[in-house]
């Protein structure tokens, strides 16, 4: 890699020396198209003589979204709280940066293995308590379950890692399952229950302790203390979408549950806003009548 | 910026700041004035550093490498996952037969568009489809039942694949974008870094004209220009430099913010890599004692130490490809120039930002310094912020003075700084060879790959050259060595195979030379004219055939029939290549066609790929 290069433009960059030297050939000779068209250097530049991308008013026009981006983006990145605050704030109200970020796709956080790589193996026990206290283990977790090597990128797992912090995820999580759940066996179970596991890494002197000054004879991950504990249980019938809603239930091709049998969601929408508005305004007049 | 983000690196919650943050808030946004109005000062900096027009190759690699890996992701994302194709990830994570039914995941997930569209009304204003727009929508926010959300993947698999081949590239990189963002805008549950990096970049893509090299859109221009009449190959055309600028803003911050981030005792100590290692959900195969013994030998320690300093003080790589820029066109006096008095002010402008970030660095210091000692190095705690003010507002001109005399007075060292520690062989290699460590001994998804997609936007026109003539290369043979007839004969095969090996990796010759021997009429010389533009190591020769299309050559007339059958003569071998055969061994040498090539060695399918290869390359 030659550092000559460092943000080369097009003024210098070399012909394209194609190497075609004339072969001669045997009795012909090379015509004028033949040596530009296949002997000749194929040039670097289409627009020899232009050093910049754009005329004028197209640089001005480019300028202030280069520099709306690039200080949105090293602002989006300074820590959101503190010192630095206050100006992401700023940012926020007067350049409507937040959204610009979140419309672009380009919100982000880069805290991978920050401010330490978990020192435990965390994994999310789930499982299905049936209507008669049976209970079973949906084997969501990867606790001795996963083939090695590990080759393909396994997002169930990075899920279930997630569903140990992100407790606002559980419900949400809970209620596919009970869909799952109705779907397969017809019925409902009784709850979701999750109960956090994890072990231990040792630590580096802990592990050569345990192998008695040589480490390269390693751990056993399975021979790890798991710890483990419940952390949430989600009922099925009086949680919102735990249940299959009428139009899955028909796609299954399963029968039609029973009136109130679903919790669905309602959502305010501007038509909800407009019907509040209009029945302000007939009590405004009604009060204005009386 | 960088100063500051360090000054903010400890950033702590429970640390009252309220009697600094107003002041500070109101010096960084004077800061960044100062910075745009040096710009204003010095306008021919700015347009040299994001306004020229670069060479397209590099950003057409990384179109390439980068869309090769989103196309995968979401390949994985769609075929992985559950047990069977009905429990697939696809179900799972996109349609409404999985974790989230629509209006859930239109309620959590999709910004204003909960509020600005109803399911039996639809819109009240035709515009309002612009505001939710302007927020996280997602088409699958509207449905998303599996038989539409596989339609959105089947589009998106389409968009990508075309962007990857250049068919419509603007257009395809601006739809690929969209498509790809409705499917990680239905809920973000699954992300990983990997993800994020795709979104960023995938963003900026639609900004480069990558689609200017290594494409059907310039090959398609190409030969319209040459078969039209064109005296000579047309050369690419030159593109834009801003948005690959950009670009390297973004990677700088990813690894700088990455690497601020990891504070913890473990990257200090150098144990972290050992933790990393021994994660279950993340390594190959689980191997603690070779991670252990790998802790105890000191190389995961020290790799640690490395990644962490390398992640944080990236950014210099930028700063060092200004100034190999402004060296070398300082030496060939094309660096762009002003009038003095326009450069006492900005330097004057620039110092004014600076010093404001010295004052807000000192501030920074005052708070998250060391915040349970009293006197951090020696100095008490209500002289923190003259003292750090100082040193930084010194800083610049200290280096300056360094820089202007290494230059002067120890040239050789003044190079090794520029070219090697401030150089992107050291930066971007290194790199490169963490991303591959870390991909093969751990599995986070496609991080590390898509992180190296990147990597090819860095690159010059030059260098992507030299790769080419590289690939292209063989290794020269070395002379029989007497010097081995010291080593004891049991190791003289070894150490003759090493030595063998690395003297061809370290001495090249240049690869077989193709000659394509064609038709001497005009239409003939301009359809083996075309094969230059897929000649990527330039192994090409061209050889008039003085048999075909006598008297017309001389006139330089075209024939109706079209071009001459084209042969190939292959160096070192006595035969003319004709036909399938022809297209065969061009196979071998044009980057474009080594999608083929591996099926190109099966008889009778290697002739038919041959004279497929020839109707593509405009031959037939």
């Amino acid at each position: 890699m030659s550092e000559d290069d460092d943000m080369r433009d097009s003024k210098e960059d070399q012909p394209e020396s194609g190497g075609s030297a004339a072969v001669p050939g045997a009795g012909a000779e090379i015509s004028d198209l033949a040596q530009t068209l296949l002997h000749s250097d194929i040039p670097r530049d289409d627009k020899p003589g232009h050093r910049f991308a754009y005329p004028l008013w197209g640089m001005l026009l480019v300028t202030p979204v280069i520099l709306y981006h690039t200080s949105v983006l090293l602002v989006h990145n300074l820590p959101s709280k503190g010192l630095a605050k206050q100006t992401q704030d700023w940012f926020a109200k007067h350049l409507d940066a937040k959204r610009y970020m979140r419309a672009a796709g380009s919100n982000q956080s880069w805290a991978m293995f920050a401010p330490n790589p978990h020192r435990s193996n965390i994994f999310m026990r789930v499982e299905v308590v049936k209507e008669d206290g049976g209970v079973v283990d949906l084997e969501h977790d990867i606790y001795g379950r996963r083939w090695y090597p590990y080759l393909w990128y396994d997002r169930r797992g990075k899920i279930n890692r997630r569903i140990v912090d992100g407790k606002g995820y559980r419900r949400h999580y809970a209620a596919w399952v009970c869909r799952q759940w109705e779907r397969q066996h017809d019925e409902l179970p009784d709850e979701i229950r999750f109960t956090k596991l994890w072990t231990r890494i040792p630590s580096p002197e802990e592990l050569m302790k345990q192998t008695k000054g040589k480490p390269w004879r390693g751990y056993d991950p399975m021979n790890l203390h798991l710890n483990e504990r419940e952390e949430d249980a989600i009922r099925c019938n009086s949680t919102r979408h735990a249940q299959l809603p009428p139009y899955l239930r028909s796609r299954y091709g399963m029968e039609p549950a029973e009136d109130g049998h679903f919790r669905g969601l309602y959502i305010r929408t501007w038509v909800d806003a407009a019907e509040d508005g209009d029945d302000a305004e007939r009590r405004k007049r009604k009060g204005k009548n009386k | 910026m960088i100063g500051l983000l360090l000054a903010f690196k400890k950033d702590k919650p429970s640390i009252d700041v309220s009697a600094h943050a107003d002041d500070v808030t109101t010096l960084i946004l004077y800061a960044i004035v100062l910075l745009i109005a040096f710009f204003v000062v010095r306008p021919e900096l700015w347009r040299r550093i994001f306004l020229v027009r670069v060479d397209p190759r590099p950003a057409a690699l990384m179109r390439i490498a980068f869309g090769f890996v989103v196309l995968w992701t979401f390949l994985d994302l769609a075929f992985t996952g559950g047990q069977g194709a009905a429990e697939s990830n696809f179900k799972f994570l996109f349609t409404d037969e999985g974790l989230w039914l629509t209006d859930m995941a239109r309620r959590n997930y999709s910004g204003n568009l909960k509020t600005l569209w109803d399911p039996e009304q639809g819109f009240e204003h035709w515009y309002d489809l612009f505001k939710a727009l302007w927020g996280r929508m997602s088409i699958l926010h509207f449905r998303s039942d599996p038989p539409f959300v596989m339609a959105v993947f089947g589009a998106m698999y389409t968009c990508l694949t075309l962007m990857i081949l250049g068919v419509r590239t603007r257009l395809m990189t601006v739809l690929s974008w969209f498509l790809v963002e409705s499917a990680y805008r239905y809920s973000p549950i699954y992300f990983t870094g990997g993800d994020t990096v795709t979104r960023c970049f995938m963003f900026l893509g639609m900004f480069v004209n990558w689609g200017q090299a290594y494409s059907f859109d310039a090959w398609w221009r190409r030969r319209k220009a040459v078969l039209g009449g064109a005296r000579t190959v047309p050369a690419l055309r030159l593109i834009p430099a801003w948005p690959m600028r950009i670009m390297y803003v973004q990677l700088a911050i990813i690894y700088c913010a990455t690497g601020l981030l990891k504070s913890g005792k473990t990257w200090k100590t150098g144990t972290a890599l050992y933790y990393a290692l021994n994660l279950d959900h993340f390594y190959r195969v689980p191997a603690t004692g070779l991670v252990g013994a790998g802790h105890f030998s000191g190389l995961l320690p020290i790799s640690a130490i490395i990644t962490h300093w390398w992640e944080m003080l990236f950014p210099l790589v930028i700063l060092g490809m200004m100034i190999n820029c402004y060296e070398r066109e300082r030496r060939d006096g094309s660096w762009p120039t002003a009038a003095i008095w326009r450069r006492l002010l900005g330097w004057l402008v620039f110092m004014s930002a600076w010093v404001i970030g010295a004052h807000v660095a000192g501030v920074g210091a005052h708070y998250y310094l060391l915040p349970k000692d009293d006197a951090p190095f020696g100095i008490p705690r209500e002289q923190l912020i003259p003292t750090v003010r100082m040193a930084v507002a010194v800083l610049p001109v200290v280096l300056l003075a360094l820089y202007v005399a290494l230059r002067r007075f120890l040239p050789r060292i003044f190079d090794f700084v520029r070219t090697w520690l401030l150089g992107r062989r050291v930066w971007l290699v290194l790199g490169f060879n963490l991303h591959v460590g870390i991909d093969i001994s751990m599995n986070v998804g496609v991080f590390a790959n898509v992180m190296m997609s990147v990597y090819f936007v860095w690159l010059s026109g030059a260098e992507i050259d030299l790769m080419w003539r590289t690939l292209f290369s063989r290794g020269k043979d070395p002379e029989p060595q007497e010097r081995f007839k010291k080593v004891p004969p049991k190791l003289r095969r070894i150490v003759g195979f090493f030595y063998r090996h690395g003297y061809r990796a370290t001495h090249r010759r240049p690869g077989k030379r193709y000659t394509i021997v064609h038709g001497a009429d005009d239409t003939s010389l301009r359809h083996a004219a075309l094969l230059r533009c897929w000649d990527l190591g330039y192994r090409l020769d061209f050889q008039a055939d003085a048999d075909s299309n006598d008297g017309d050559a001389a006139e330089g007339r075209s024939t109706p029939a079209g071009p001459a059958p084209l042969r190939v003569i292959v160096e070192g071998r006595s035969e003319v290549l004709s036909g399938g055969r022809a297209g065969q061994a061009l196979i071998k040498i044009f980057p474009g066609l080594w999608v083929l090539r591996p099926f190109s060695w099966i008889p009778v399918v290697g002739p038919a790929l041959g004279s497929l290869a020839l109707y593509v390359l405009k031959q037939k």
